[in-house]
């Protein structure tokens, strides 16, 4: 009953943490628990060193995004892939995961990037649903390369290592990726003017200007492999090294916006908090009823193979991804979720990998994903245009998802446990 | 609203940011600071990390309160995309309203455990009592409320502007 009421309130458009909590308040006061364990909970923030992680890399991507730097990492894509047929596009893939991957699937790569990104293919005679699908779902493409918030998130909420979590992502990335890139290749050999061969001189100009921005993920992943460092701080000096970047070197963001920056990043960041701290004392509540190993009994009755779990499970993330944002939907599913899928034999990291795949699709999935509506917004057409322009990007993606989901190896390869 | 209540809280909103801008940077500065001082110095001080996890909880919680104010909250709204104009406003009123409830309560259980906390006189660190540091719990939930209480009013005022409109539902 009191589900009940809460989904119709989050359907009604609640914030999701006041749901939560109105949740746990309620639960916890049935049980006649003192409701100080709430905060408890919530305090718990406060003993996790990793989250220092999120406000550290979140900072970071609105920074670059202020920057110039999107228009440079164009430029020089366009420098290297034009000769290729359906190269424009190919790179608008590989820009917007780039970016994604340092902003997480806030919709920013869409505003931010799409607005370039757009004219420019339609100008190369990319068609109109083409160009509209690519850029709705590379909006969330990209998520599993590091440093994505999102793949943290799952590290911290499922206590699995980061750093493998990030070499386990790279592989199923890739995959991602090149699927569509192949499909923008076709796409692209149809209309496909080759245009003058870019000269030495303007390569290696291009080269010169992105070079602060290329040296980028050196600087962040070398600390963290050579195991000199930890996530937050490699955060840290992600923060200070782009700092330099956009304010000493390239000057293109002034002292005076920082203040700004700082607080429209960390609105982001605290609307992620909020709901974790809500949700730390909500899943204590769960645990504590033992709701994860119900589930997992009445699970186990109804299906015996791992196979049809996986499918199950597919099907249910996505429409998780779907309906809620990513950050809510790792904090509130991945406890549940995880006992059941280490009872079936997924490990903790695959899931990971199979969690933020399912739910990178959901964002751009009709009726709702969230996507869809940002793009929507950003290109000024109507909702009905951009299901239709989706389809076969998603249908590109869901065949990748299938691969990701059933050959472990791609995620666990290089993965040492 | 009459001047002086606005002019209130607009004085609010700005210490409100200033503090979670002055938290970020503070943030920024030492997290960059300890790994600078610990390569050239090698010195390292105790207090800076848990220090740096407070101002996470700081930051979360503050900008958790901006959020509200931006309309920057997770929620589903794909219903509300798509419901008539005068049933739209009234959910709002009723979510708002809910919300509203909710943080008023989260705040006074928030403010026991504090009083809890300051009973038992827990350490945060570097000396410095817990209570201290989680009384932005109380103070968060209690300005959420009353911003949620705010809005309740401002979308009364709006939902009845839609039952005077001519249109129908």
């Amino acid at each position: 009953m009191s589900t009940l009421v809460a989904a119709i309130l989050a359907i009604a458009g609640t914030p999701l943490f006041i749901v939560i909590s109105a949740l746990s308040l309620y639960h916890f006061s049935v049980a006649e628990i003192d409701l100080t364990v709430i905060f408890i909970e919530m305090y718990r923030i406060a003993e996790t060193p990793t989250l220092t992680a999120i406000p550290l890399f979140a900072f970071s991507g609105f920074l670059l995004s202020e920057s110039q730097a999107p228009k440079r990492l164009v430029r020089l894509s366009q420098v290297l892939l034009g000769w290729l047929p359906g190269g424009l596009g190919i790179m608008a893939l590989l820009v917007c995961a780039l970016f994604t991957a340092l902003t997480g699937a806030s919709g920013m790569t869409i505003v931010a990037l799409g607005g370039l990104l757009y004219p420019a293919l339609k100008q190369a005679h990319y068609g109109d649903n083409f160009t509209l699908g690519l850029l709705t779902t590379s909006g969330s493409l990209g998520l599993l390369f590091p440093p994505s918030l999102p793949l943290i998130i799952y590290g911290i909420v499922a206590e699995t290592p980061i750093d493998q979590l990030f070499i386990a992502g790279i592989m199923p990335g890739i995959l991602l990726v090149s699927a569509l890139a192949l499909y923008s290749y076709f796409h692209g050999a149809k209309t496909f003017v080759r245009p003058p061969t870019p000269t030495l001189s303007e390569v290696v100009s291009s080269l010169k200007a992105s070079f602060w921005e290329l040296l980028l993920p050196f600087i962040i992943f070398g600390g963290i492999y050579s195991g000199t460092i930890a996530i937050s701080e490699a955060a840290a000096l992600c923060a200070f090294y782009v700092l330099l970047v956009v304010m000493v070197f390239q000057r293109e963001v002034s002292f005076r916006a920082l203040p700004r920056i700082m607080r429209e990043s960390m609105i982001l960041v605290g609307s992620i908090f909020i709901i974790l701290a809500a949700a730390l004392a909500y899943t204590s509540f769960l645990i504590d009823a033992q709701i994860p190993s119900q589930l997992l009994n009445y699970i186990k009755e109804h299906i015996d193979s791992r196979l049809l779990f996986l499918i199950l499970l597919n099907l249910f993330l996505l429409a998780v991804g779907c309906m809620i944002d990513m950050f809510s939907a790792l904090i509130l599913v991945v406890p549940l979720v995880l006992p059941i899928a280490q009872a079936y034999d997924v490990h903790p990291i695959h899931l990971g990998i199979i969690f933020l795949t399912n739910l990178e699709i959901g964002y751009s999935t009709p009726p709702v994903g969230l996507n869809l509506f940002i793009a929507g917004m950003r290109f000024e057409k109507p909702i009905l245009k951009l299901y239709v322009a989706s389809v076969p990007f998603l249908l590109i993606l869901l065949t990748c998802l299938l691969i990701i989901t059933y050959v472990p190896e791609l995620s666990l390869y290089f993965v040492t446990d | 609203m009459n001047s002086f209540a606005a002019k209130i809280a607009k004085l609010f909103d700005q210490l409100e940011d200033g503090l979670l801008v002055l938290c970020m940077a503070i943030l920024l500065f030492l997290s960059i600071g300890q790994i600078a001082l610990r390569n050239t110095l090698s010195l390292t001080l105790p207090w800076a990390d848990p220090f740096i996890r407070h101002l996470v909880l700081w930051i979360g919680l503050l900008g958790a309160l901006g959020a509200t104010r931006h309309d920057k909250h997770v929620k589903i709204d794909a219903l509300q995309r798509l419901l008539p104009p005068k049933i739209k406003a009234s959910t709002t009123v009723i979510t708002h309203l809910f919300s509203t409830a909710i943080c008023a309560l989260l705040a006074h259980h928030a403010w026991r455990f504090v009083a809890d906390e300051r009973a038992y006189s827990t350490l945060a660190f570097a000396g410095i009592a817990a209570w201290k540091v989680q009384l932005v719990f109380p103070i968060v939930f209690a300005a959420l409320s009353l911003r949620y209480g705010r809005y309740t009013a401002t979308s009364l005022t709006a939902l009845k502007k839609t039952f005077n409109s001519p249109d129908k539902l």
